[in-house]
């Protein structure tokens, strides 16, 4: 027979008591090392500038219905929150129902006394009904990720994630400072598409919303290399980052013949219709 | 044939049965669920009971034979002059124009009555119809108004369904609506106004077809035409919607139980959650106060 162990339940209040005391030190801690403002922006900017590559993890762009998502990545998240410090992060899926999970993540600024918490929701079904385990873990991981990039931006203040940002994202267009070296830089990204890709340069402006080269900006620079970025990474492809998808309701097809049978009543206003009797008055 | 075949693979799809029969034939089917059904049925399955077993006028507004009579004029027009007939236009308000149509009817042999502006209308949208090199591809060689029978292999209810126009070249389904405006934003609202992906999809799974095209009339000035198809995302929600749509009207008709809307919203709620069978548990715990 096999061994039962029985575990009593602990009382909450101890639980309560233990991650009290916890965070209490941690914000003693916080308290007696408060953060340098100017150094963890500092250092910030060196990490995610300090090659083309780390830039490039700092930003994503993806195509969806017809527009492109652009915006700071987890990574940036991570590379600003390891020098923000004094934070305390949390990320866990707190629900799994029939069709979607929840994922919460919490960022708590310990010298602020700030805390953020965010929740972010993400179906769990597919064409053909619900995932499996495996993919559940992953969307759910998937998910914990995004929620904690959420709630690191919303504590660390909007001006300095936009301050690194922007610079990781200068670090990967490269000085663009005057006329000449953006129109330069325009013309590398546009050949590069279309010698790689063999695209269209109507179709590289459609996805930025542009109706000509001359009226591309560095933000449209940035999201047509994060692009690039995301179709060596796999995490999209050409067709469906510049081709999107056409109808294929005019595409002719070899379909099975329908056999198709008459009922009396329609027959018989059929050839009423042919006897022409009943001719429009 | 390729594709009907791979198609009733991979849903193990029945072969449905095509009949042409006429539209009052088919309407006549009462044992049989068409998506309007379930539309109906996803407002409230009492509202779904009540159109289907108590009303007792039917509403044939003008507009419903505008629609019909421009469907008409469009997929079968030599059937046209057998089923219309054009009327000055009267006051049906007044009790002259009463007696005048009442009158007229009785020598019409039971044809719809247009009057002479909505006529000249639906002429406008039908030439205009016709003038779209895209629709008239997809009407070459295409059944129209057809309608067809099939089981929904799930809960065994009878389905029933009629295309406007149903090619025998392209995975295609055409479905003429005559609405205000025919511009994308507006149609979109439509869209989302009519369940119109509840349509699109309830249409192509049955039948066996990929795309769903609305050709969107304008019934103002000056008539454009314009065709429509869905993106993924709205087949995937109105293939969600129909689902949950006969999983529930299966429910209800075994259990000859027809909720408002206050105990369909936790119908709904149990459906999702995968816990029908102690609805009526829940139900006796509910406060009934759906948080909107």
């Amino acid at each position: 027979m096999e061994d039962i162990t029985i575990t009593e339940v602990q009382d909450m209040s101890v639980i309560y008591n233990q991650d009290k005391a916890v965070i209490d030190t941690q914000i003693a801690t916080a308290k007696a090392y408060p953060r340098n403002l100017k150094r963890a922006i500092e250092n910030s900017v060196v990490i995610v500038t300090m090659d083309y590559e780390t830039a490039s993890t700092c930003t994503y762009s993806l195509p969806r219905a017809g527009k492109v998502i652009t915006g700071p990545t987890v990574h940036l998240a991570k590379i600003l929150a390891q020098n923000w410090g004094n934070l305390r992060i949390e990320a866990k899926v707190i629900t799994i129902d029939q069709k979607t999970l929840t994922s919460q993540a919490i960022a708590f600024d310990l010298e602020n006394n700030l805390a953020i918490k965010v929740e972010v929701k993400r179906s769990i079904m597919t064409k053909s009904g619900r995932m499996n385990e495996d993919m559940i873990t992953v969307t759910g991981n998937a998910a914990n990720a995004i929620a904690m990039r959420n709630a690191i931006l919303n504590v660390i203040p909007r001006a300095i994630v936009d301050k690194v940002y922007n610079e990781a994202k200068h670090k990967i267009t490269g000085d663009l400072s005057d006329d000449t070296k953006l129109m330069a830089k325009r013309k590398k990204v546009f050949d590069g598409f279309s010698s790689t890709y063999d695209l269209t340069e109507r179709e590289i402006l459609t996805v930025v919303g542009k109706a000509a080269i001359e009226h591309v900006t560095q933000d449209d620079l940035v999201v047509l290399i994060g692009i690039g970025q995301a179709i060596k990474d796999g995490d999209t492809t050409v067709d469906m980052a510049f081709r999107p998808k056409k109808t294929t309701a005019m595409k002719d097809v070899a379909l099975e013949p329908i056999e198709i049978k008459e009922t009396q009543s329609f027959t018989e206003k059929t050839n009423l219709a042919n006897t022409g009797k009943l001719d429009f008055e | 044939m390729v594709f009907i075949e791979s198609t009733l693979k991979k849903t193990n799809m029945i072969k449905p049965e095509f009949v042409k029969d006429t539209f009052e034939e088919y309407l006549g089917k009462k044992d049989h669920v068409s998506a309007s059904d379930i539309k109906n049925f996803l407002k409230s399955p009492r509202y779904y009971y009540y159109e289907r077993n108590e009303k007792v006028e039917k509403s044939t507004g003008r507009h419903f034979n505008i629609g019909s009579g421009l469907h008409e004029l469009i997929l079968e027009p030599q059937l046209f002059k057998t089923n219309y007939v054009v009327y000055p236009k009267v006051d049906a308000r007044t009790k002259e124009g009463k007696q005048q149509i009442a009158e007229f009817n009785e020598t019409s042999g039971g044809k719809t009555i247009l009057y002479e502006d909505e006529m000249e209308m639906i002429r406008l949208i039908s030439e205009n119809a016709l003038k779209n090199n895209s629709l008239v591809e997809l009407m070459k060689d295409s059944h129209r108004e057809v309608s067809c029978y099939t089981i929904d292999e799930i809960t065994g209810l009878k389905i029933r369904l009629r295309p406007d126009i149903l090619s025998s070249t392209k995975s295609t389904i055409v479905d003429i609506k005559s609405c205000l405006d025919s511009s994308a934003r507006k149609f979109k609202s439509d869209v989302f106004t009519y369940s119109y992906s509840l349509s699109a999809a309830y249409y192509c799974d049955f039948i066996g077809r990929e795309n769903y095209i609305f050709a969107a009339c304008s019934k103002t000035a000056p008539y454009e035409v314009a065709l429509y198809g869905l993106n993924d995302e709205m087949y995937d929600y109105g293939r969600e919607q129909y689902r949950m749509g006969l999983d529930l009207l299966k429910f209800c008709q075994d259990n000859n139980y027809w909720p408002s809307y206050n105990e369909f919203e936790l119908l709904k709620e149990c459906y999702s959650l995968g816990s029908l069978d102690t609805y009526f548990d829940t139900l006796k715990d509910s406060q009934l106060i759906t948080i909107l």
